[in-house]
Parts: C-alpha cells; structure tokens; sequence
C-alpha cells in the first residue's frame, strides 16, 4: 500500500530495480550464450587437426556446439566427411 | 559490399516489422540500396506496415521453389528509392525456407548490387526465425524495457553465437547492438521502467538506440508509411540517429531523459493520469 504521502509525491514502488535483479539472476543461471566462443573455436580447431589426419576434412565441415539447459550440458561436434557421411561424436 | 542485417528478438510484438521497415527505409533515404525479407511465412505483415500489399504477386517461397523470378517477386517501394520489399508467404508450409533456398536467394540479392538485405525474422526461436539469422553479418536485436523481452533477447543472442553461419564457420562473430524500442523516459524516472542502462548492463551488447514509447508508431502502420518520412517526430529521429550509428557516425543518444517539468505540472500531469486510468 501507499501511504499518503508517497501519492501526494508521486513516490512509486522500485519495480524497476526488482526487475534487474530478477534478469540478472536467471540469465546467469540460464547461460544462453556460449561463456567462451575462443573456446568453441579451439575444440574445432583440435578436431580439425584430429581427423585430418585421417581424412581431409575442411573447416566448414566441422560444426562445435554448446547447448544447455538447466540441468546439464551439451556439447556436440559434427564433420561431415567428403563423401556426405557424417560422423557423430 | 553488400551486408546482411537481421532484425530479431526472440519475443514476439516487440517491434521488429516496424524497425524493419523503419531502418530499411532509413538505409535507403541515405542512398543505399536496400532489398527488406519478410521470413515469417504464414504471418505477412511486413507488406502492410510498408504499405504495398495490395502489390504483392509472388513472394519469397515462389521465388525458392523457382515459380517467380527475384525480379518479379521485388516490390519497388513507392516512397524511398532503391528499395524493395520481398513478402512472405501468406499459405504455405514454413519449412518451405529451406537454408539452400534462403542461401540462394541472399546471394542473388548480393549480385544484384543491394548494398544491404535487411531480415525481419519472426518471433520465437523455430525454423523461420533461425533462417532469417543464419546469414547475418549483423544483428538488430529488438528489445522492449521489460522482463520476458529482455531474458528472449538474451536468448535469441545465444542463438546467434552459435547457429549463424559466421559462427558455425568460426568467422568473425556477427555484429550485435540493441535497439530499445517503446521506451518511456517518464517511467523509468518513476522507477516503474527498466533504464536503458540497465539493460545494457544485463545483456552486455553494445546500443544501436533508444526508440521512445509514441503514437506515432501506431499511426505510421495505419497509414502504411514507415516513421521515417517524417522526420517532425522524434521516432523518425531516434530511427534515424540508430541509422547513422549503424552506418559508422558518432550520434549523440536523445529521447532517454523526462524533460525537466516543475513540480507543479508534474503533479497535474501525474493526476490527470491517475484519473484516466
């Protein structure tokens, strides 16, 4: 409730400063973004080196993603080899 | 050099069509040749808010599946030079973006010597909205100053660190700055608003700029002529002031701060608008 004094003054309720605090905590916990994109690109780079001693592969044929959710994790490498096939790791 | 803008935000009615419109049109009214997509297929609005959908033939799925040409599919814009409108699909099946098709189409548009292509992604997170960010140089992330907007942005940011192109190709990351649409500075001062500070301060990207809250809005879509051409308001300002920011110039932000009313007018114009409420 208001007290009279904060409608004469047009005081409101900081909702505003709730609401940072509220964005603040979930979008830490929910972390969308990938913390370290360098990261990401020095595991493709590793795979890259890996299987290219195998098979030719180009960097474009490498996909490194980091997916989450709230409980764990998910990272999923993908080459696609010259042939069309697909390696799943 | 022709460059690939998305316009997106994860959350739905947040303005993304009318910025759309808005900075293509922008783009355009300072000589650049500009082609704007529609990607939400099945939802078209794009050709509304500018103003040509009783122009429209063939869209973007015509000219995917080959039925049309890009240069039948182009709507000329009857109020800038050099740029047109590609629609959406109003029927068909939204997985009918297939990558290969958009892929194709963007490219054409390049050799067409478009300087920009600007996306208006759909809202949410599915097939169209992915489509409309694989290619993207840049990104306009749209976000109103409220909670479900900004955690959507922080969302649809993510998915533009690891789904666009220049991600999955470990290229340099696509560009990404905020545009703060129906702002309130008066609210934000009563504390009722979250401040563009603090959004920035939550979602670490860099400002594009700061649309306030207008009416203007509204009547510029009921008349089908984006903002922008009228250059009275201060939504074609601030559109125009987040242009020239894009474009590379060093543009003071206006439109963030209440102008300073005395006391007295402020307690009217705070009863006169408890009593409408």
């Amino acid at each position: 409730m208001l007290s009279l004094l904060d409608r004469i003054l047009g005081r409101q309720p900081r909702t505003a400063s709730l609401a940072k605090e509220r964005l603040q905590v979930i979008i830490a916990r929910e972390g969308s973004r990938n913390s370290n994109p360098e990261l990401l690109h020095q595991i493709k780079q590793a795979v890259l080196e890996a299987v290219s001693k195998f098979v030719p592969v180009k960097p474009e044929d490498i996909a490194v993603d980091l997916d989450s959710d709230r409980e764990m994790e998910v990272l999923s490498v993908s080459v696609s080899l010259p042939d069309g096939r697909r390696i799943k790791a | 050099m022709s460059e690939v803008i998305v316009v997106t935000s994860g959350k739905g009615g947040v303005g993304k069509t009318t910025t759309s419109a808005n900075i293509a049109a922008g783009l355009a009214l300072r000589g650049k040749k500009v082609a704007v997509i529609d990607f939400d297929v099945g939802l078209r609005n794009l050709d509304l808010v500018m103003g040509c959908e009783r122009r429209v033939v063939y869209d973007f799925v015509n000219v995917i599946n080959g039925e049309a040409t890009l240069n039948q599919a182009l709507i000329r814009d009857k109020h800038a030079q050099n740029l047109y409108i590609l629609p959406a699909s109003q029927t068909r099946d939204k997985e009918a973006l297939t990558e290969a098709g958009v892929e194709k189409v963007i490219k054409d548009l390049k050799g067409m010597g478009f300087d920009y292509v600007v996306c208006d992604s759909p809202a949410g997170i599915e097939h169209g909205a992915l489509m409309a960010l694989t290619f993207a140089d840049h990104a306009i992330v749209v976000v109103n100053p409220e909670v479900s907007s900004v955690r959507d942005s922080d969302r649809i940011i993510g998915i533009l660190q690891s789904r666009s192109r220049r991600a999955k190709e470990g290229r340099e990351p696509v560009q990404e700055r905020l545009l703060i649409t129906r702002y309130s500075p008066r609210r934000v001062r009563a504390g009722e608003m979250l401040s563009y500070l603090d959004i920035l301060e939550i979602l670490k990207v860099p400002l594009l700029g700061v649309i306030p809250e207008s009416q203007r809005v509204l009547e510029s879509s009921n008349a089908g002529v984006p903002a922008v051409h009228d250059n009275q308001t201060e939504v074609a300002q601030a559109y125009g002031d987040a242009i020239d920011r894009f474009l590379g110039k060093q543009v003071p932000l206006r439109f963030v701060a209440e102008e300073d009313k005395g006391f007295l007018r402020r307690l009217l114009d705070s009863m006169s608008r408890k009593a409408a409420a």
